[in-house]
């Protein structure tokens, strides 16, 4: 059909009403003189009346109840994970708390407070004590949810964890997935620093990548203790910092020792 | 209420204010669903969806258009993805008999009824729907905004996020293909027969 594309279009928007007066008598004009789109006219004009062939079809009867049960559902506001992701600063934390926990549990002859900490760490110290499985100071603001294997945002955030290869030292037949920088550091502060409590005051250092514990000591001071990737011998080097003054040992876990070294 | 109240209510949270806009609107979106799936249960479960998207995204609903002419766009997204999911062309099952006459009886409740009549409304309901069946998805969609929700041109534009004129020519494309398909098949007789 040359040229009656355009007509088309019109024939089809007249069954619409949307048509122009100007539209529609152009194509009235052209009817006139086309018995192709005169017949086409017809046929879309039929076709029209087959819609009203079409039934209305009920929904089933429990639909409205079905889509209100979803939407009621829908309510409630799911915990958003990201809120609770841990970033390297809180795992920090999570590791300096959970040095208190590998210094009860991983120094040898067994059990012993060597430090009391802020409140929330006691309380779990104490369950600690009676079940070992329960994740002590899990508490999702500070960063913990639990140790070992229940841990994962803690791994995630510290890529360089050896969280899952870590287990338990031998002298207390408890399976703890520690990594060995944290362990390391518990055992040196232990040590090198009896008596020591962690410094929750201390600030810090979103940037640092490494492992570190801050400490504050009977006496006062502060220190602030860094381990870093074992050596050729396996052993960690652990850099203890107050003010001015450093030290550095190298802690041996399967051994037990902590051995000054001159820096 | 108006829509208006409702749609307001609903967007503060309001489970009750929502589920009267469901009521007003559930049986138009089902037969949307319907008449694109061919399908009664992918019809239930769109229509669902349909709600449900329109719940959670009702922070976004700004009242610019109909809360229908919202709705009608998340059902058409819904089906064409559905439909483009299922990877089908000719995606009507044929439910002829399923649920024909409950409906047509209460929908002419006065006229009279003959054997004959019913049997020409059947051929002719089978034929469309076979019809429907054989249009391309974008097609079906926009010819069943425009002949079974009687959405204008403007509505539909705003429905799918398309130009006006790309509505009406759509619809006109949409007109020809069924009128071929009909007459391939032998299922339409053709105009009625008039002076020439």
């Amino acid at each position: 059909m040359p040229n009656c594309e355009e007509y088309e279009l019109l024939i089809s928007a007249r069954l619409d009403g949307a048509l122009s007066p100007e539209e529609s008598a152009r194509l009235e004009a052209h009817l006139a003189g086309c018995p192709q789109c005169r017949r086409l006219a017809a046929e879309l004009g039929g076709l029209k009346t087959l819609w009203d062939e079409l039934p209305l079809v009920q929904p089933p009867a429990d639909l409205n109840s079905r889509i209100m049960e979803a939407v009621r559902r829908d309510n409630v506001v799911p915990l958003i994970p990201s809120e609770y992701r841990k970033k390297p600063l809180q795992w920090k934390r999570w590791a300096a708390s959970a040095a208190v926990l590998a210094v009860i549990l991983i120094g040898a002859g067994g059990l012993r407070l060597s430090h009391s900490g802020s409140a929330p760490q006691s309380a779990g110290l104490a369950s600690v004590q009676e079940n070992a499985a329960a994740p002590a100071n899990a508490n999702p603001e500070n960063g913990i949810t639990g140790f070992g294997a229940a841990a994962p945002e803690a791994r995630d955030a510290a890529p360089d964890s050896d969280a899952a290869k870590a287990e338990g030292q031998p002298s207390t037949g408890l399976t703890l997935s520690l990594p060995p920088q944290v362990q390391a550091l518990s055992l040196c502060a232990d040590q090198a620093f009896p008596g020591w409590q962690t410094d929750e005051s201390a600030a810090t250092d979103a940037g640092q990548e490494t492992f570190s514990l801050p400490l504050v000591l009977p006496d006062g001071s502060r220190w602030t203790l860094s381990c870093g990737e074992a050596d050729a011998s396996g052993q960690y080097p652990v850099t203890c910092q107050s003010g001015e003054t450093s030290a550095h040992y190298l802690v041996d876990l399967a051994a037990g020792t902590v051995t000054p070294e001159s820096p | 209420m108006t829509e208006q109240e409702l749609v307001a209510a609903a967007r503060s949270g309001d489970p009750d204010a929502f589920a009267r806009l469901v009521e007003a609107n559930q049986t138009k979106v089902y037969n949307l669903a319907y008449r694109m799936t061919g399908n009664p249960e992918d019809a239930a479960d769109l229509t669902q969806e349909a709600f449900l998207n329109a719940w959670r995204g009702l922070a976004r609903f700004g009242g610019q258009s109909a809360f229908s002419t919202w709705l009608y766009r998340l059902t058409s997204n819904a089906c064409i993805d559905f439909l483009r999911r299922q990877g089908r062309r000719e995606t009507l099952s044929m439910t002829v008999e399923e649920n024909g006459d409950e409906a047509r009886q209460a929908e002419r409740p006065d006229e009279r009824w003959s054997p004959e009549r019913e049997l020409e409304r059947r051929e002719a309901k089978e034929a469309l729907e076979a019809g429907l069946a054989a249009l391309s998805p974008d097609h079906r969609q926009v010819l069943l905004l425009r002949e079974l929700e009687g959405l204008s041109y403007s509505e539909i534009a705003q429905s799918l996020a398309l130009e006006e004129g790309t509505v009406k020519s759509r619809i006109a494309r949409a007109r020809l293909a069924l009128r071929d398909f009909l007459k391939k098949s032998g299922n339409f007789s053709g105009p009625p027969p008039s002076k020439d």
